[in-house]
């Protein structure tokens, strides 16, 4: 086994310091930190993700990876250069004005970080016109909403609105989530992207920002 | 202690589809269920999309009062649901499901629960959203009991809920509503405690054991309501128990009974 198989299974296993140490113990035998990254620590988020997906590993262990690659991309980031760490694309996420619901959204921002997206989270309670100024600003590829609230709901829809009033719309993937929020309620109010939970998530947010490259590089 | 029947809820298949389909049939059985459970109350959540909520609500309504002569617990955050709802079911509609102390929610809520005179389920969160340390939650809700008396609204007729978050997602979150609980009773020893239980153990296998343990970990700090799955046995049984440990069984006689009717096995 390399060292860099190591990593991956430390990471797959949540073991935060044994990351670290094997981590180091690479950059120190003069492993670039891109590699490390990319043979490392995401492959190992791949497979909790997947595990995940099969039920074969519950939330604890997700979150213990999760925080695992954290400390793996901390401890790299002074060694790759500007730009290296290049995420795959930037998602602007938050619940809905009006709903206070954060734990569903907490895990599909972890997931997504885990897979090396950029993630930039609002929080709580976010009205329209903040998630438009965000998504302009950060230039944001994703933006993805979260509702518990049958009431919040129609919020989801305020701040797709408000994105086409702006212009905003056409540029942005808008994915929507939550418990009361379903497939046809997303076609409804004309997002992107629906995913049942943290782990599809991800698998949607990939699918989907495939889609549009390819269809960019095609027009 | 106060079962609250939990099954009536959109955002479950079964009931979602019957919703859609206008299947009667279905949501009557499943009234009809948890009523010979135990259930003494019934909570109805039409939970599907804001559109169409409260005429899923008001059929739902519709469905059970001609079935069943049991109270109900209209469950929606949204204001003009709920009162349609309790409109619609007059008397029989005895408890508000729920409000929060979020400003907006609970100004457009008081004038319907004191022109109703219902119970309300009042939870422990504002717009801060659900801190995380009990002393917080229960500040919440010494403000909401407050807030609720000025309107005339007695401390017996609300249900303080702690809120219960998965212990998969921070390891201390039922130890948090034990917590909140225990300075409820200790502080507010008037008003009255419910709290789900399923979400206690969202996301870990085996969620019925996690379950049924947190249930007689809630009624042991003085729980008055539960909203659960009455037409879980195992889970009704161990409450049975548990009373009976808790002193609340005199001379064992409803543990005895419940015997007797086959329904500890």
């Amino acid at each position: 086994m390399t060292d860099l198989e190591q990593i991956t299974q430390r990471l797959i296993g949540g073991d935060i310091p044994g990351v670290q140490k094997l981590a180091k113990e690479a950059l120190d035998a003069g492993i670039p930190a891109q590699e490390i990254l990319n043979q490392g620590l995401l492959p190992g988020m791949n497979v909790v993700g997947d595990r995940f997906k099969q039920n074969q590993i519950y939330i604890p262990e997700v979150v213990l990876s999760a925080k695992a690659m954290h400390a793996g991309v901390e401890l790299l980031r002074p060694h790759l250069e500007a730009g290296q760490i290049k995420p795959s694309a930037t998602v602007v996420i938050g619940t809905v004005q009006g709903d206070l619901h954060d734990i569903g959204k907490n895990l599909v921002t972890m997931m997504l970080k885990g897979a090396g997206f950029e993630v930039v989270d609002l929080g709580i309670d976010v009205d329209p016109e903040r998630f438009a100024e965000e998504v302009a600003e950060r230039k944001a590829h994703i933006l993805a909403l979260s509702a518990l609230l049958t009431t919040s709901m129609p919020n989801m829809k305020k701040t797709l609105d408000l994105l086409s009033e702006r212009g905003l719309r056409q540029g942005v993937i808008a994915m929507v989530g939550g418990a009361p929020v379903t497939q046809t309620y997303a076609d409804e109010i004309g997002a992107d992207g629906y995913a049942q939970n943290a782990s599809l998530a991800v698998d949607r947010a990939r699918e989907l920002l495939k889609s549009s490259t390819s269809s960019e590089s095609g027009g | 202690m106060l079962v609250v029947g939990e099954l009536i809820n959109g955002s479950r298949k079964a009931i979602s589809q019957a919703i859609t389909q206008r299947d009667a049939q279905t949501i009557r059985k499943v009234a009809r269920e948890q009523y010979q459970a135990g259930a003494q109350l019934l909570d109805v959540n039409a939970g599907t999309s804001p559109d169409q909520e409260i005429d899923d609500l008001l059929w739902l309504l519709d469905v059970i009062l001609g079935e069943l002569d049991v109270p109900l617990c209209i469950d929606s955050p949204n204001v003009y649901a709920m009162e349609a709802g309790l409109d619609r079911a007059g008397d029989r509609a005895v408890m508000v499901n729920s409000i929060t102390a979020q400003k907006s929610r609970l100004e457009s809520f008081l004038p319907l629960i004191e022109a109703h005179q219902s119970q309300v389920v009042a939870l422990c969160m504002d717009e801060g959203g659900v801190p995380q340390q009990a002393q917080e939650r229960y500040e919440i809700a010494a403000r909401l009991v407050k807030k609720l008396a000025s309107r005339g609204i007695a401390p017996e007729k609300i249900f303080l809920d702690p809120i219960v978050c998965p212990v998969s997602v921070d390891y201390h979150a039922a130890q948090v509503a034990r917590e909140t609980l225990r300075l409820i009773k200790k502080h507010l020893p008037q008003a009255k405690t419910i709290c789900g239980l399923s979400n206690i153990s969202f996301g870990l296998p085996s969620r019925r054991l996690l379950n049924h343990n947190f249930l007689s970990l809630m009624l042991a700090e003085g729980l008055d309501a539960a909203i659960i799955d009455p037409t879980d046995d195992a889970l009704m049984a161990n409450l049975t128990a548990t009373q009976t440990l808790m002193g609340r069984d005199e001379h064992c006689l409803g543990y005895i009974t419940a015997h007797r009717e086959g329904k500890l096995t």
